[in-house]
This record gives C-alpha cells, sequence and structure tokens, in this order.
C-alpha cells in the first residue's frame, strides 16, 4: 500500500492527458445561457400572468369569444396567451424529459418535484386545466406508461405505482430492489411491460425486464438480461407474442457489445437476442421500430440495423452515420440520419432516396405524418415526401426543445423559447407563444395544446 | 470582462487536473468529463462569487464528486437524450492508460470509498478535512478509508492482503 498514492497519482495523470473538454470559452457561452432562461423564465411568467388578467378582464366586459387562430395570409401573431395555466399548482420543477407529460383521454398527467423529495402526479382537465387529483409519489418520478384507464408512475428507483386514471387513487404498488430504476412502461391489454436497470456508478446489476398484471400489480413474470448493461428509456414493444427491448452498455467495456433480446410475451423466455455490433454507451429514447417481420434498431455505433423478428438474424445495417428512426411508411424504412433524412429499402437497406435536411444545433427529432416525415433538424422544422424524399416546407421556428406534433391543420413545436404553430399543409407560422422556458415537447388533447415549462407550470392554448 | 478572462485561465488550469482526479472516481473518462464540465459550468455561473473563494477549485471539485455519485449515469443518459446530437455520439475519445491493476481495484470499491481514497490519499487532505469536504462525520470517512484500504491491498498486493494483519494494520493507522 505504500506506492498508493503514486499509483494514483499516476492514474490521474494519464487520464488528465487523455481529457477533452469543450473549453471556457464555450462554458461561459452555457453559463450565460442558464442565466437568461432562469430570468427569462421568471420574466415571462409574470407577463403571462399580466396577460391572461388582461385577456380575462376584457371576456368578462364584452363577452367576447375566445381568439381564434389567425387566417395563413395575416403575418403571424407572437405572443399568444395560453386559455389557462395551472398557476402555482405544480410549481414544482418538472424532470426536463418529454415522458413527464401525457395525454390520457380529456386528461394530461404531469409529474412535478424533479430534484426534491415531493414528487408529485397530477392529471389536469385538458379543456379546462383545472387539477383533477395529485398523487404523493416520491422524488424524480415519472409517468410510466398510460392505458387501459391506469396510469403508471415511478420515483427514479421504483416502487412502480399503479393509479386509477379517472381518480388517482392508488390501487397497487410494486416494489424493486434498492438501486433498481424502473424505464419507459407499455400496457398491452391486462399487461404491464416495463424494463428496469441498475444505473448506480460502478453497478454492473443485470436489466430485469417485468410482466405485471395492470389490475393487482401482480408480477406475471420477470426476465434477466445481461450484467454489465442497461435498458435505455424506450418502452418495450409488443410484436405479436413477444417483447422486445434493446440494451446498451453500462459504461465503457461493462460488456462486450449491445443486443437486441426478443422474450416470449406469456412467459418471459428469451427467444433470440441478437448483437447490435455497438461497444459503446448509447442512450435512445426510442426502441425498435417493427413493421413487415422486421425490426429497424438503432444502435450505440451508429448504425441502422434490421433483425429478423422470429430469428433475430441480421437481415441487412447501414452504417452511414447515427439514425433516428421515424418508421416505415410508402413501402420504406425512414431515418434522419447525420443530416440528412433518408428512404431505405426495407428488405435491403439500398437508400432509395436521400435528402440533405440540415443538422446543428437543436434537438433532432423525426416523427410520420401521413405520407410525410417531419423532423426538427438545422433550428426549424422541415417536411419531406415519404414516397420521393422531395423537401416539401420547411419552418425556420428555432431548435426545437422535443418532437413535433401533428394535429388537425398544424404542427405544433416546442422551441428553447416559444411555442409554435405552424400550417400542417406549407409550414407557414401560424402563431407563437410569448416567451417561455419550456421542459417538454406539446401534447395535444381534447381540443388544446398543452406544454410544460420548467417550474412546473402546465399550459394550455388553443389550436 | 476581467471576470471571464479570469474564468478562462482558472478553466484551463483545473479542467484536466480535475478530470485526472475524478476518473478515479468514476472509473470512467466519459463521465469524468462531463461531471468536471458540468460543475464548471455552474462555476461559471457563479463566478463573480467564487472568484473570491481561496480555493475555488475546490468547491468545483465537491459539486463534479455530487454530481459522480450514484444516479449521475442516468443523469448524462438523460442529458444525452436532450441533446440528441448523433455527432455527440460519434466522436468518442480513447480511453486513457490505465495503471496496471489500479481502476479494476477501485472500481471494486463503492463509489463513496473511491472518493474517500482520492481525497486522502492522492489530495492528502487530512481526515477532517475529508469530512468536511464530504459533508459527512469523520467516523465515517475513517471506516471507508479502512474498508477501502481492506479492499484496495487485497487486490493490489494480494500476498499481503492474504495475511490479514498486514492488511488490518494498514486500515487502522490512518485516521
Amino acid at each position: 500500500m505504500a506506492d498508493l498514492r503514486d499509483r494514483l497519482a499516476a492514474q490521474a495523470e494519464q487520464a488528465a492527458r487523455a481529457a477533452r473538454g469543450p473549453g471556457a470559452a464555450a462554458t461561459l457561452r452555457r453559463a450565460r445561457a442558464r442565466r437568461w432562461r432562469v430570468l427569462g423564465g421568471r420574466v415571462a411568467l409574470s407577463l403571462l400572468l399580466v396577460a391572461g388578467l388582461v385577456s380575462l378582464t376584457g371576456r368578462l366586459l364584452d363577452e367576447r369569444e375566445p381568439a381564434t387562430p389567425p387566417q395563413t395570409t395575416a403575418p403571424a401573431p407572437r405572443g399568444v396567451a395560453p386559455l389557462w395555466t395551472t398557476g402555482g399548482a405544480a410549481s414544482e420543477p418538472l424532470a426536463p424529459q418529454d415522458r413527464t407529460l401525457r395525454a390520457a383521454g380529456d386528461l394530461v398527467v404531469a409529474t412535478t418535484g424533479f430534484g426534491g423529495a415531493r414528487g408529485r402526479a397530477h392529471a389536469y382537465d385538458a379543456s379546462t386545466g383545472e387539477r383533477r387529483w395529485a398523487h404523493r409519489t416520491g422524488p424524480n418520478a415519472f409517468v410510466t406508461a398510460v392505458g387501459g384507464g391506469w396510469v403508471v408512475v415511478a420515483p427514479q428507483y421504483g416502487p412502480l405505482i399503479g393509479l386509477d386514471l379517472a381518480t388517482g387513487k392508488e390501487r397497487w404498488r410494486f416494489e424493486l430492489a434498492e438501486g433498481q430504476g424502473p424505464e419507459s412502461g407499455t400496457i398491452a391489454g391486462d399487461t404491464l411491460f416495463v424494463g428496469t436497470s441498475f444505473p448506480a456508478e460502478g453497478a454492473v446489476d443485470p436489466p430485469v425486464v417485468y410482466a405485471l398484471e395492470l389490475a393487482t400489480g401482480r408480477q406475471r413474470w420477470r426476465a434477466v438480461l445481461d450484467p454489465g448493461t442497461d435498458l435505455e428509456w424506450a418502452a418495450p414493444v409488443v410484436d405479436g407474442g413477444q417483447i422486445l427491448v434493446a440494451d446498451t452498455l453500462s459504461h465503457q467495456g461493462s460488456a462486450p457489445a449491445s443486443h437486441l433480446h426478443a422474450l416470449d410475451a406469456d412467459t418471459g423466455r428469451r427467444r433470440w437476442k441478437a448483437d447490435l455490433h455497438a461497444p459503446e454507451q448509447g442512450f435512445f429514447a426510442e426502441g425498435p421500430v417493427v413493421a413487415g417481420g422486421l425490426a429497424y434498431v438503432a444502435s450505440a455505433s451508429g448504425m441502422l440495423v434490421a433483425v429478423d423478428t422470429r430469428s433475430g438474424r441480421e437481415v441487412w445495417r447501414d452504417e452511414g452515420g447515427f439514425p433516428l428512426v421515424a418508421g416505415v411508411r410508402a413501402g420504406l424504412v425512414i431515418a434522419l440520419v447525420g443530416d440528412r433524412m433518408v428512404g431505405f429499402d426495407p428488405a435491403t437497406g439500398a437508400r432509395r432516396w436521400q435528402t440533405p435536411v440540415a443538422s446543428g444545433t437543436g434537438e433532432h427529432w423525426v416523427v410520420l405524418d401521413g405520407d410525410a416525415v417531419l423532423a426538427t433538424a438545422g433550428g426549424g422544422v422541415v417536411a419531406v415526401d415519404a414516397a420521393t424524399g422531395a423537401t416539401r416546407w420547411r419552418a425556420a421556428v428555432g431548435d426545437a426543445a422535443g418532437r413535433p406534433v401533428a394535429a388537425g391543420e398544424r404542427v405544433y413545436v416546442a422551441t428553447r423559447d416559444r411555442l409554435v404553430a405552424v400550417d400542417r399543409a406549407s409550414g407557414r407560422e401560424v402563431w407563437a407563444s410569448a416567451r417561455l422556458r419550456l421542459a417538454s415537447a406539446p401534447v395535444v388533447t381534447s381540443g388544446r395544446v398543452v406544454v410544460a415549462t420548467g417550474d412546473g407550470t402546465l399550459l394550455g392554448f388553443a389550436p | 470582462m476581467p471576470d471571464e478572462h479570469e474564468f478562462e485561465d482558472f478553466y484551463a488550469a483545473v479542467f484536466d487536473q480535475l478530470v485526472g482526479q475524478l476518473f478515479l472516481v468514476t472509473g470512467n473518462l466519459q463521465d469524468a468529463e462531463d461531471a468536471v464540465q458540468e460543475a464548471l459550468t455552474r462555476a461559471a455561473v457563479r463566478w463573480p462569487r467564487l472568484r473570491r473563494y481561496r480555493v475555488p477549485e475546490a468547491w468545483v471539485r465537491r459539486v463534479a464528486m455530487n454530481l459522480a455519485s450514484d444516479g449521475f449515469r442516468r443523469f448524462r443518459r438523460r442529458l444525452a437524450v436532450m441533446v440528441r446530437l448523433g455527432a455527440d455520439l460519434e466522436s468518442r475519445q480513447a480511453a486513457p492508460l490505465e495503471v496496471p491493476g489500479l481502476m479494476d481495484a477501485l472500481r471494486a470499491l463503492p463509489v463513496a470509498q473511491r472518493k474517500v481514497v482520492v481525497l486522502h490519499h492522492l489530495l492528502d487532505l487530512s481526515v477532517e478535512e475529508v469530512a468536511a469536504e464530504l459533508g459527512v462525520p469523520v467516523g465515517t470517512v475513517k471506516s471507508r478509508l479502512a474498508r477501502a484500504r481492506g479492499t484496495l491491498a487485497a487486490r493490489l498486493d494480494p500476498g499481503a492482503g492474504a495475511e490479514g494483519p498486514h492488511a488490518q494494520e494498514g486500515a487502522g493507522n490512518h485516521g
């Protein structure tokens, strides 16, 4: 032990030599942005409050209808006020993830209390913003799954809590082991499928997938996967009689590679596992996309891998850049790969078309919208024809902070500081909110577009 | 902007060194860099106040150590999901050369024990200083050090560790 200090110093020096950071200038820019976000959020909410009061007073005086969205021929108004805000009802910080806000029929379910002990799940009437119920959950909770009249929520390290969606009454709890954290879940019929991981530093405990009876929370089966891996946030994908989940390395060198696993939906027995050729750690919020007997999955190595869902055999792979898979449309697998939207032949992986959409800053999301595909990239949203790859429109609305949502005649995008509505056919901006510190992608339900701000306030806009 | 120039100098002076120290705690370079970078960003926000500290580096190290605790992996994953930039995932650098046996031995320790080892044995902080830095009682630091040294002795020097008394003697000498 006498030379422990020398060994530690030698190792620290080796690591210091390999260290690489963005630099002081970039750090100062980030720090300035943070200061402005905090300040801007406070100012924006004060303005919103004033705007809301003015609007309410005006309506009481002359009984006018709420403002309708303007015609697309007029200049797009900015600073559009919400129809309702939840005020202080959820005035704790929201987890900065898109899985904190979910639409469920005429309700919107949100979790608050990220970073503190007072975590809660709340349900709001999407139409009016009235709070229907709140349930104490424990710290850092998120909505695990919604469906079949149920909402399942879980704090960072469990338990899984089954709530009656209509009343918020707790019906069951499913306890997890110490340090075991749940990922997103999938409700299929009367069963909840959910994966769990052990995310503590240094932990290499294998992930566990559970099938729980939705009505009681009783375990039907559990499947233990490979040591040294974690499951990703992506909810398990139900593919006929099997469940598909992809894992990733817990940390560098903790396992040889990540895999796509197929588990029997009735028993949890492993049917096959496919090598994703990824000896790195990856972080993906989406699971595999399944269509026509193939599963298409992005690997941490930046490959798009197509796997036969019956055998687990790899059918093809594309190594042309990190993919975000939108899905299958017009007979093609469509993915955002680097700075291009690409249409792949589903059987062979041949590139049928590719369209530059520009990358750059902001979050990259790609979603199908009818016969088009929408991507947030390059400081805005772009719509591309799924069959030909032709660009239909671009809307320079700013860097996206979450997935775009198409509903009715609009596409809604939460940018870093505004909620923006663009015309679904032309991409023309129709309206935008006042400046907000947004923390969620929009959800659309019951004729409202709902977003959450960083301090846990929910805002409901007319479409 | 004298404050900003001062921060730039501070960043240049401490980044690599802190990553080296945090690497011993996190066991991988990416996590160490992320923890130090996040701590330095928080320091930049508070720089007008922090610059008056006697050792602002200690503040940054404390924040980075906290980030390196349980749950940091998930925190980092969340950041990555929020950014969703493929380029970041593709530009992974090589891991640093590892001193034979040391990192395996450190990885066998709980993170809390790794922290006291780094602060006490690498940075030469006294047990009382380690307790103050981590915000835990002195007795806790002593017991973590004792357990850590027991494990490290057995892994780094198996022959001596097998004899028991040698390891126990080492464990009991400090604190």
